[in-house]
Parts: structure tokens; sequence; C-alpha cells
């Protein structure tokens, strides 16, 4: 936690009265985008309280751009090192009963804030997320991501709801009850996802999660390999560390603990399968083993369509659909070096790098 | 992000069996006064949505069948070895990932009755 660096500024604009809603938005170096993400929040068919835009002691514009669109801005003096630093150190600051995180690279859809807050006023609910799209829909790992999300916004996540058990509530954009987080202690830098770890906590603390569909985030998603890969790794270890860290306490939550464990299986086993096995029986016993690489590719495509004709976005997503299983076989990499390196050999990744 | 790799192996057997259970959770918490017309709802698009990936499913294996027929892969004693080890092997893949994912569930499940899985807080009692 970062609460103990002091602010070496803070610029305020004047506090609306809005919907009891403090947004943070996280930034470094982000003048390329955060312009973008202050514009929409401004836009949103009901009001916010209060913009604060965290400039982690940026190199660039990043802060004048946020002044002058009209968000408060606060700079700390040293960087906080981490999203969840600079979400934690802004936190102090907050003075309405929700609090928003979103990222400087994404922007919301103008009923998105109207959407999501009446799910946080359900007895119980601590926190609620909403759908995620990539913003630009261009290069291979873009359309990987764009049907990624499809599929995964389109089915697990509601299936997820249904039970009561959003397994993340992201990190891009979710809202929280001010008091639960900070009883929480804010985001914690621990592990290198803080979102997960945040959700995790609030199931081990009794509160619930919600996912609000018709709330929608449009990120920028890393367009090349390099960006990508900071990403993935980001993910995987922080994926791993999460569940180091909550394993004990996940194994009292029934269906938590079950989607874990599998997605844990799949992160090692299916990653492997298909990253050596069928190589293996293709080359040695038939070809036709390479048929299991596409073998789920209508199952995916079923969700991924029905998500995609409700955006009438069905060309862009048949269009999208090779980069997915490109996608998903980067991801098997990454997983299972997340997996050797955490738990075979302990070596914790600790750097906090940007996606881009 | 998406945990594991999406759209396939347990992952998609677990949420596939979820769909399947909702309607009878439903029915329970209908009982209960705890459900809505708007889960209902939830539950038939969910259900909707698994029968199109089951149908899909079933079309593909249907077509690889009648593909491998046409390409003929047969060899002097009848079945082709390769067209019938990938055959077997599908089987194989299919009750095996059911069969892996009962005792992955129970191990987990059971996991939690051991003293490894005690948390602080409940050492602190």
């Amino acid at each position: 936690m970062e609460t103990s660096v002091a602010v070496a500024s803070r610029d305020a604009a004047p506090v609306r009265r809005g919907v009891g809603l403090t947004v943070l938005v996280p930034a470094y170096n982000e003048e390329a985008s955060v312009a973008d993400t202050v514009r929409s929040l401004l836009a949103q068919s009901v009001p916010v309280d209060e913009i604060l835009v965290i400039d982690d002691c940026s190199t660039d514009r990043t802060g004048d751009v946020a002044r002058g669109l009209g968000a408060t801005v606060l700079r700390p003096h040293a960087n906080t090192g981490s999203k969840a630093g600079a979400q934690t150190f802004a936190l102090a600051h907050v003075r309405t009963p929700y609090v928003m995180a979103i990222d400087a690279d994404t922007v919301l859809d103008p009923h998105a804030v109207e959407r999501i807050l009446p799910a946080l006023r359900e007895p119980g609910v601590a926190a609620a997320c909403g759908f995620v799209l990539p913003r630009r829909v261009r290069t291979l790992w873009e359309r990987g991501r764009y049907v990624e999300y499809l599929f995964a916004f389109t089915f697990y996540k509601p299936i997820q709801d249904h039970y009561a058990r959003p397994l993340i509530s992201s990190g891009c954009f979710s809202v929280y009850r001010t008091e639960v987080v900070r009883a929480c202690g804010g985001w914690s830098n621990r592990t290198m996802a803080e979102d997960m770890d945040l959700t995790w906590t609030l199931y081990h603390e009794g509160h619930g999660v919600r996912f609000v569909p018709e709330a929608v985030s449009y990120p920028l998603e890393p367009h090349n390999f390099h960006f990508l890969s900071k990403q993935l790794r980001r993910w995987s270890h922080g994926f791993v560390q999460n569940v180091r860290l909550h394993w004990r306490q996940i194994l009292h939550q029934p269906l938590l603990r079950s989607m874990v464990a599998v997605g844990l299986w799949d992160a090692a086993i299916a990653s492997v399968a298909f990253l050596v096995a069928v190589p293996l029986l293709s080359v040695f016993v038939s070809p036709l083993f390479l048929l299991a690489y596409l073998f789920d590719l209508p199952a995916v495509l079923v969700p991924t369509l029905v998500g995609a004709w409700r955006r009438k976005e069905v060309g862009l997503a048949l269009a999208s659909i090779p980069g997915f299983f490109v996608l998903r076989l980067v991801n098997g990499v990454f997983m299972l070096r997340a997996l050797w390196s955490e738990l075979v050999l302990r070596r914790t990744l600790k750097v906090y790098e940007k996606g881009h | 992000m998406t945990v594991g790799i999406p759209g396939t192996g347990l992952g998609g057997l677990f949420y596939f069996l979820l769909v399947a259970w909702m309607p009878f959770r439903e029915a329970y918490l209908t009982a209960r006064r705890r459900s809505s017309l708007a889960r209902w709802r939830s539950v038939g698009f969910h259900l909707l949505i698994l029968g199109g990936m089951l149908g899909v499913l079933w079309g593909e294996a249907w077509l690889l069948e009648r593909a491998l027929e046409i390409l003929r892969l047969e060899g002097d004693g009848g079945i082709h070895p390769a067209r019938q080890m990938f055959l077997k092997a599908g089987q194989f893949a299919a009750l095996a990932s059911i069969a892996v994912l009962a005792a992955l569930l129970a191990t987990v499940a059971a996991l939690r009755l051991t003293p490894l899985a005690r948390t602080t807080r409940d050492r602190a009692r």
C-alpha cells in the first residue's frame, strides 16, 4: 500500500453533485489516451461527482491534459510502482459512497455508469464489473482479444454471475462500495493482478460481486507482440500469485474453488497438450491430430457470434476468429512459464510493467 | 483476463455442466421465492447457447466422420490405423475429460476438510 506517500500536488476541480461516485484513473505517461477516458466520463448519462486522475509521476503531459478537461489531478511525490498503488493512494481522497476504477486507456459507453450502479445498491454487493471489448480491432492480437472477450463475456461471465461468483471484477472498469474497499486496505500490490486479489478478498469477507453486461467499456488492447507479452506476463503471473495467496480461503468457497481448480488445470494441462502433445502426435502418429487445434471452433463460434450479433458485428467477429486461435496458443506459453517460474523456481514477478 | 485456455479443455466442460444445472437450481430458488423472470430468461438464454454449442459439436463430429470416409482412409484389413487411432483418441479424450473433471472437483472439495485448508482465521479461533 502506498497511502503513506504524501500528495505532492492536488489540483482540484470543483466537486459536482452526482450519483455518489468518484472515479479513479491511475495514469503513468498516458497523455495520448487519458483525454478520451476523461471525456467519456464527462459524457455519462448520469453525472459522476469527481474524476481523480492519479498522475503517477508521469514524464509527459498526462496531468496537464486531464486538468485541462476538468479532472482533479493528484500527483504523489514518488511513483507508486503499480496501478494498485496509485488507486490506493487516491482512495484517501474519495468522499462518495461509491468508487470506480478505470484504466487511463479505457473509454465507457455513455450509459455505463447509469447501468452499473443499480447492481451496487443490491444488499451485500460490494463490487460490480461490466462488459469489456477492445476499442480497436485491427491487428492479429487485437482481433484475438476481441473474440476472447466476446466469448468470455457472453458465455463464461454471465454463468459466473448467475451463480453469484464472477471470477474477477475486471480492473479496467469496476465500481465498488468505498467503505468496503477501505476496509480491505484498498488495492494491494502483493500480486500482479490486483483486481483478482480484491475480488477474492471480497468473497472471503462475505461480500457479493456482480457482472452487468449492459455496462460496456472499451480499453485499448496491446496491438503488437511486444506489449502483449508484457500484459500476458503480468496476467499469468498474477493468476498464479493469487492462487498461492488465497488457496486456503478459496477451498471454503464451493464454486470459486471449482472455477479456480479448473482454470489452473487448463492453464497447465491444456497448455501442455496444445504445445507439446498435439505436435508430437501429429508428427509421430497422424497429421489428423492437428485438427485438435480447431476442434472446438464451432463451440467457440456459437457464443461469440451471439455476442457479435447483438452488437451487429458478426463480420468483424468472423474475420477475427483466426486471431483467437493464435492468441490462445500464446496464452498457453505464458501460463506455463508463469507456473514454472512461480511454483517451481519460486521466482515471483514483482515489477509491474505496463502493457503499453 | 481469461484464466486457462478459453473454449477448450476442462473449463468448457465445467461451464457446460453449470448451464445444465441452472434450471434445477432456479426451480429450487423459485420454490423459495428467490427467483425472478429475469433469472429464468437468463437460464433460457444459456440453455439455448449450450444447445447450439452441443449441436454444432455433434455436427462437426458427424462431418469429420463423413470426411474421413470420403478420404477413404482405409487399409488392407479395413479401417486405416491412423483413422482408427484418431477416432479412439477422440472417444478417450471425451471420457477422460469427464473422469478428470469429477476427480478434480472431488479432490478440491475433499482438500477443504484437511488441516491444510485451515486459514489464519480458523487458527485464531
